[in-house]
Parts: C-alpha cells; structure tokens; sequence
C-alpha cells in the first residue's frame, strides 16, 4: 500500500473524521452537556496527591523519554493539573525529565501551578531536573530519586520504554501508590502488573478532558468515538466484502490501496 | 497482609532464585533442542531470495541496553550473510552505538568467510535526520551517507556502485529494541514495495504480529528465541542457541513463582475464611 | 534540495547574516506584547501544520502543479531540509540538559548536601568522557598518546557505559521475576484467562517448552497442538487483533490531539495561560 502520499479516499477519511470531532467541539461550547464514563486511574489522582499529603512525604511525576509530541503534552497536561492540587495542598512535586525542551516546559508548567494557587514563593525550581537522555540513565537516576526521596505516590504519563518496569518496581519498593498511563501498547502489561491504576490505549488522550471537564475536550472526545465507530463500520463492511467479492475485488480494499488490489 | 519484612526477604529470594536460573545453564553446559518457527524462516528465505546484484541493509538501530538480544540477533544475520557471500550494509539512524557494535560483530566473521570490506561490504555509520532523512536516503544514498564509519568518502568504495537508491536494496533488516520498523514499511514498503525484515527484542514482538499478518515484514527474529532459531538455519552454535537453556529454566521459574503466589494466596484466603466461620 | 556553496566570504557573510538576524528576531520578540505573542504561536503552529497536511495530502504528481517540473508536490522537496531545520533547532536545547545538571549538583557540591561526593562522581564522570570522547576523534591511534587515549575511550566506552547500560536492562528479568510472583493473582475467571494464556505462550517460545510437545506430528491435525504453534497463534490472532483495536484508539486520539494544537483549540492545564 503506497504511504507517501494519501490517495482520495484517505482525503475524504481524514475530512469526515476531523469534521465530526470539529462539530462535537462546536456542539460541546455551544453548552451541550456530554457525558464520560468514570476513569478509575483517572479518579485516583486527587485521591493519591490527598494520600501524599497526609504522609507528608514528596509526590513524583513522570512524561516519559519523549520530546514534545502529542503523548509528551498530553502528560505534561496532566502534570500540570497534579502540580496545582499539589500546590494547594503544599506538597512538593519532583519532575525528573529525559528531554531539554521537555525540562524547560516542564519548568514553566510548574511555576504557573503554583502561580496560580496563589503560591510563587512555595515553589521549588529544582524539583524540575533533568536526569539524562539516555534510556537506563535516566532510568537509574529516577529510580535512585524515588528511593531516595521516599515518594509517596508516583505518576507515570508519557511514552516509556524498556525502562517503565524498573520505574514501577522501584515505586512499589519505595511504597508508593502509582497511577500509570502510557500510549506504548507494549508497556501497558508492565504498568498493570507493577501499578496501582493503569490508563490504556486512549483513555490516556482522554485524561486532560476528565480532570479538567473542559467543554472543548469533552467535545473532542465524543468526536474521537464517533470516528472510532466509522472505522469499526468500515473494517465489518471489508470484511463481509472480502467474504462475498474476496481480497483483490473487495471494494474497500480498492478504494483504501489500489496497488494492492491490482488497480 | 503479608508483612513488609517477609516481602522484603521473599524479594531478595526470587532475585537469586532468578541469579541461579540464568547462571547455572550458562557455566553448565546444557543442550536443548530449538525449532524453527515460521517468522525466523521466512527471515531466512527473505534473505536467501536477495540476487547476486541488490545489496542487503542491516539497520542497527540498537544500543548496549538491549545488547543481550540484539548482539545474537546481528551476529546470527551477519554470520548468514558472510557464509553465503551477500553484500551487505551496515548503518543506523537511530541509535548512535549501533554501527560501532555491529562493526565489532562483522569484523572476524566478515575475514573469516573472506568478504573485503568497501567491497562485499561497508558500514556507512551513524547518519543524523530521523526518519525523515530515510526518505530522502531512499532516493539517493551516496548523497544521504556520504562517508563511511571510517569517514571515507563512499564514492571512493566499490560496494557503492551496487547501492545507489532503493532499487538497489534487496532487503532491509531493521534490528532494533525500540518501535523503529515502521519508518521503513512506511517510506521503503510503503513507497518502493522494498522488503523489511525485523528482528527485535522480545518485548516488541507482539507489536509487530500486525505488520507481519499485513506481509508489510517478510519475516521477523523474535527476540533471543528467534536469534538462536536463526542460529540453527544458518548452521552454527552462537551465542543465543547457548542462552537458551538458561531463557527455559527462568521461564520455568516464573512459572514456578506464579504457582508459589496462587498458592500462597489461596492458603491464606482460607485461612481468613475458617477465622471468620470460628468468629 | 538545498546545495552548499563553497566559499569562506560567503560563509563568514552567512554566519553574520545569522547572528545578526537571530538577535533582531529575540529583540523583536520580547517587544511584543503578550496578545501579539500568543497570536504569532497560533500562526506559526497552523503555518508549519499546513505545510505537513498540504505535502501529505496532496497527490505526488498533477496536473495542478503546471509551474513545477514534471508537475510534482511543491511541497515533497522541502521536507527532508525542513527535518533537518527542526533537529538543528532542538539541537540547541541540548546545552540546557547539562546547564541543570550542572546548577543541581554544583549546588550539592557547594553546599555540601548528603551524599554531594556522588555529585563530585558526576562532574568527574561528565569531564572524563567530553575529553577523552572528544580527544579520541582527532587523535591518530598510531602515536603514543594517542593509542593512550584511545584505550581510556575504549575502557570508559565499552567497559564502563556499554556494560551498565546492559546491566540496567538485564535488571528487568529480576523485576519481571518478582512482578510475576507479586501480580499473577487467580483472583477470577478473567485472570485465569490471562495467567493461562501467558503460561502457553512462554512455554511456546524456549526449548524446553517446545520439547515436551515435540513428538506431536507436525503434518497432522494435532501438530495445531505444538507448544510453539498455540503461542504463535495466541501471539498473532487473539494478541494481535487486541493490539491493533488499541492502536485505532490511540491512533484516533492522537489525531483528534493534534487537530486541537493545530488549530489552537487545546484547552486546560497550560494552554489557555497568557505566555
């Protein structure tokens, strides 16, 4: 199937889809109310800084080893809505980083949470640091810093690799309650066995949109599952074309990839 | 709830229960049969299928880290490419230490079977760009490498003239710890119809079941399992085929624990149940 | 796309062209107002996403595109500069990385803080491997010094990052070990599923696994039955289909995540905040 570039179909795919989140998005800030099922590892959250707090013991926070992409911000969204109950509960928030860009985001993001709770002086710069860039390094340093600092409570949002099972490990040692989310389909097994709440596939992308409520993230949302419900029509519809007109005359498969199809 | 101090000593035990079932198969030397499954096969015809004329790329974009996989599984493609006189590129975009470890692999096995360097064969080094810089490799390589790892221009080697765009390349063999292949099935495969073969760690494996059922990948190494698999088609005994008895006693452990735990827990369950009937 | 020209004046006329440039630019940013900064990120944002959705969706030839040679993309030949552009761009952070390492254990060093020798072991560590990494590249290995330092690159290289990047990786075992025990709970039907299904496909994929079914026929129905032929199956239908229905969700979530930075529509946390 030829990648480069996309053919008609995909054009008008791409149009539908991104139409329907942009009504949802419209429909959502005209006042229509939306709802969203409960997120158990998303409910946790408040619960979890609350527990950090009673122990008196410091909270850390997790984006993961990637730059600023979609996965990256997303956690850096959900970063900073943990910074501001951190903030008013006068915890402390430790923000280890694998990415300089990342750190001097990271660095801001903070500062305007405990700006915003009405708390400049209580914030402390350099619990936002960057570890290494280096998978295992910044693996060893996030694991001696959990050990070290006796964190409570860890989150883990962002995309993790290889190293997601030492970090959860090291939290379960140092016994922390952790919360976990991830994009990479290959460290959920990791995060479920090792952690207290998991966020899976793309409950992770909804996580901004429950802990805010935000009108145009809800939107956003419900536009996300109406795509999902055309792309399960579509993939029933080629399959019951395969069964009657088989691979190379289904229709579908024609219109999606003509090359692979003979056409 | 069991108390921190015996999860603390249960802790210790597992990690040198796990210590003796890696080490114990490796200083005795303990012999299992493997058999070849299908991915690690249709690797090996992919490669076996390359003419004379197309040149075959290694792209090792692996560190140190995932190195107890990926060593065997270079090694093993390597030793195959040598014995059956293939030429072959080495190069990553990814990883940085990918090229110089698997020069420190190609070298004996590349003067053991007589392949010449900058002729059979080349390592073109680490080249900065990312994928995008994949796209425009694909079209024209000498200009995309444009020196080797020893930072020789690549014009200067004779192997080039057998590699200068992507109808050039009989195969792509992505090698990997991190989700790296579909750069190649979207901008080779997807483009060129070039072949991408994968070999990765065990952790990846599932991933790539879509791309393989999909045919975007020929074939597929499946971590360790599948470098020693590899190991047997070529006709050697490599470091991977000497693992494996010690990847089955940890297997069989694991098992063993998990059965330990279930135990454990349902004991306890009925312990807690006969004190609530006793009141 | 973009050939160099050799020449040193033009160099040295870019080079003052760039700076130059760069400091007017800074200048002229931090003159702005907040509200005129903000609507310079939300045009530069849709800018550079236009370019990537145009490039993408529009067809590699046509005949719309009559003013470009063989009526290809305008848009094709700019991405692999505009690639490298960014990483040159990101490029400059990678000094702030080791800025704040710096600042942080400078500051356990100075203060001397609990454990400030690991911080000491740090700069020693950073020092040893900019020099000797550095040196290695422009030493020739056939004069003295130089085989000397390429034998401390080699031993702080492979001896020292190699090795404990492995042993880090290799820890993962102990912890799957210790995980396994800890999680693997027959708590109910679904779990026994699970805890089943990972039985068969680990014992699939090592020898001794794969021996204790090695006499079933491998031409027959019950060849099926193999060890190595339930966990391929396992792995590449039930696995897989899982696999790919989360993929389509995080696929349509990303998409739907972009579409709102794109257009400026990202809500909560720090994106509605004033810059």
């Amino acid at each position: 199937m030829k990648l480069e570039h996309a053919n008609l179909f995909h054009l008008c795919l791409m149009i539908v889809m991104c139409s329907i989140i942009l009504a949802t998005i419209i429909t959502a800030r005209r006042g229509r109310r939306l709802f969203i099922r409960r997120i158990p590892g998303l409910s946790a959250i408040d619960e979890t800084v609350g527990r950090a707090t009673e122990m008196g013991r410091p909270m850390l926070f997790s984006v993961g080893l990637g730059g600023i992409d979609p996965p990256t911000l997303q956690g850096l969204g959900v970063m900073t809505h943990v910074a501001r109950l951190a903030a008013r509960y006068g915890n402390r928030l430790l923000v280890p980083v694998s990415d300089p860009i990342v750190l001097a985001v990271a660095e801001e993001a903070t500062r305007e949470a405990w700006l915003a709770e009405g708390k400049p002086e209580a914030h402390r710069p350099e619990d936002v640091r960057f570890l290494s860039g280096e998978q295992f390094a910044f693996a060893a340093g996030m694991m001696g810093l959990m050990m070290r600092e006796e964190v409570a409570s860890t989150f883990l949002f962002g995309y993790f690799y290889a190293e997601s099972l030492l970090l959860a490990e090291a939290g379960q040692e140092a016994g922390a309650i952790q919360v976990a989310g991830t994009p990479a389909t290959t460290q959920i097994p990791f995060f479920i066995v090792s952690c207290d709440y998991t966020i899976i596939g793309d409950e992770y992308y909804a996580a901004t949109a429950y802990l805010t409520q935000e009108p145009t993230l809800l939107g956003s949302l419900v536009g996300q599952d109406v795509s999902k419900a055309i792309l399960l029509l579509l993939i029933i519809l080629g399959t019951v074309l395969s069964l009657i007109q088989g691979e190379k005359a289904n229709l579908l498969i024609r219109l999606l990839a003509p090359d692979l199809a003979g056409g | 709830m069991v108390e921190r101090k015996t999860v603390f000593y249960i802790r210790r035990a597992i990690f040198l229960l796990m210590a003796a079932a890696v080490a114990v198969p490796l200083l005795v030397r303990v012999e299992l049969p493997v058999i070849v499954g299908w991915p690690a096969r249709n690797l090996y015809e992919a490669v076996e299928r390359v003419p004379p004329d197309k040149i075959i790329v290694i792209s090792a974009n692996w560190a140190a880290g995932t190195k107890g996989e990926t060593w065997p599984q270079t090694e093993a493609l390597i030793h195959h490419l040598t014995k059956r006189g293939k030429r072959f590129a080495i190069w990553s975009w990814g990883a940085v230490q990918g090229p110089e470890l698997a020069q420190t692999i190609a070298e004996p096995l590349a003067r053991k079977y007589g392949h010449e360097y900058g002729v059979d064969w080349v390592n073109w080094g680490f080249k900065t760009g990312g994928d995008q810089m994949v796209r425009g490799w694909a079209k024209d390589i000498p200009g995309t490498v444009k020196e080797d790892f020893f930072h020789t221009p690549v014009e200067k080697l004779p192997i080039m003239q057998h590699a200068r765009a992507h109808d050039d390349i009989g195969l792509i063999v992505e090698i990997t710890g991190a989700a790296t292949v579909g750069t190649y099935v979207r901008f080779l495969y997807g483009v060129y119809g070039t072949p991408v073969g994968y070999a990765c760690t065990g952790v990846l494996v599932p991933e790539a079941f879509p791309y393989l059922d999909a045919k975007q990948i020929v074939g597929m190494m499946r971590g360790l399992a599948g470098a020693a698999e590899y190991e047997k088609l070529v006709g050697f005994r490599g470091q991977a085929t000497k693992r494996m008895a010690a990847q089955s006693f940890t297997h069989l452990l694991i098992i063993a624990l998990i059965v330990a735990g279930n135990a454990g827990y349902f004991w306890r369950r009925r312990q807690r149940g006969r004190m609530k009937a006793e009141g | 796309m973009f050939s160099p020209i050799k020449s040193t004046a033009l160099l040295w006329v870019a080079i003052g062209a760039a700076v130059i440039g760069w400091a007017g630019l800074l200048y002229g940013l931090s003159r702005l107002r907040a509200r005129e900064k903000k609507r310079l990120i939300i045009a530069t944002t849709f800018l550079g996403g236009l370019f990537y959705v145009l490039e993408f969706f529009l067809p590699e030839k046509s005949s719309l595109f009559f003013w470009t040679k063989g009526n290809l993309n305008p848009f094709t030949p700019f991405l692999a500069p505009l690639g490298v552009a960014s990483l040159a761009i990101g490029a400059f952070a990678f000094m702030l990385g080791v800025i704040n390492l710096s600042l942080v254990h400078g500051g356990n060093i100075f203060r001397r803080r609990k454990g400030w020798y690991n911080s000491a072991a740090f700069f020693f560590a950073l020092l040893a491997m900019i020099i000797f990494g550095l040196w290695q590249s422009y030493s020739k290995e056939t004069t003295p010094v130089g085989k000397i330092v390429h034998r401390v690159y080699e031993c702080l290289f492979q001896g020292a990052y190699v090795s404990l990047d492995s042993t880090m990786f290799s820890l993962l075992a102990f912890y799957m070990a210790a995980a396994a025990y800890r999680a693997f709970r027959l708590r109910s039907g679904e779990a026994t599923v699970l805890v089943a299904a990972a039985f068969l496909v680990m014992m699939g994929q090592v020898p001794a696994g794969m021996w204790a079914t090695h006499s079933l026929p491998t031409n027959q129905w019950v060849g099926n039955l193999r060890a190595e032929n339930i966990a391929l199956w396992l792995l590449g239908v039930i696995s897989m289909s899982g696999l790919r229905a989360i993929n389509f969700g995080v696929g349509v979530g990303a998409l739907a995540m972009s579409l709102r930075l794109w257009l400026n529509l990202e809500r909560g946390a720090f994106f509605e905040q004033e810059f």
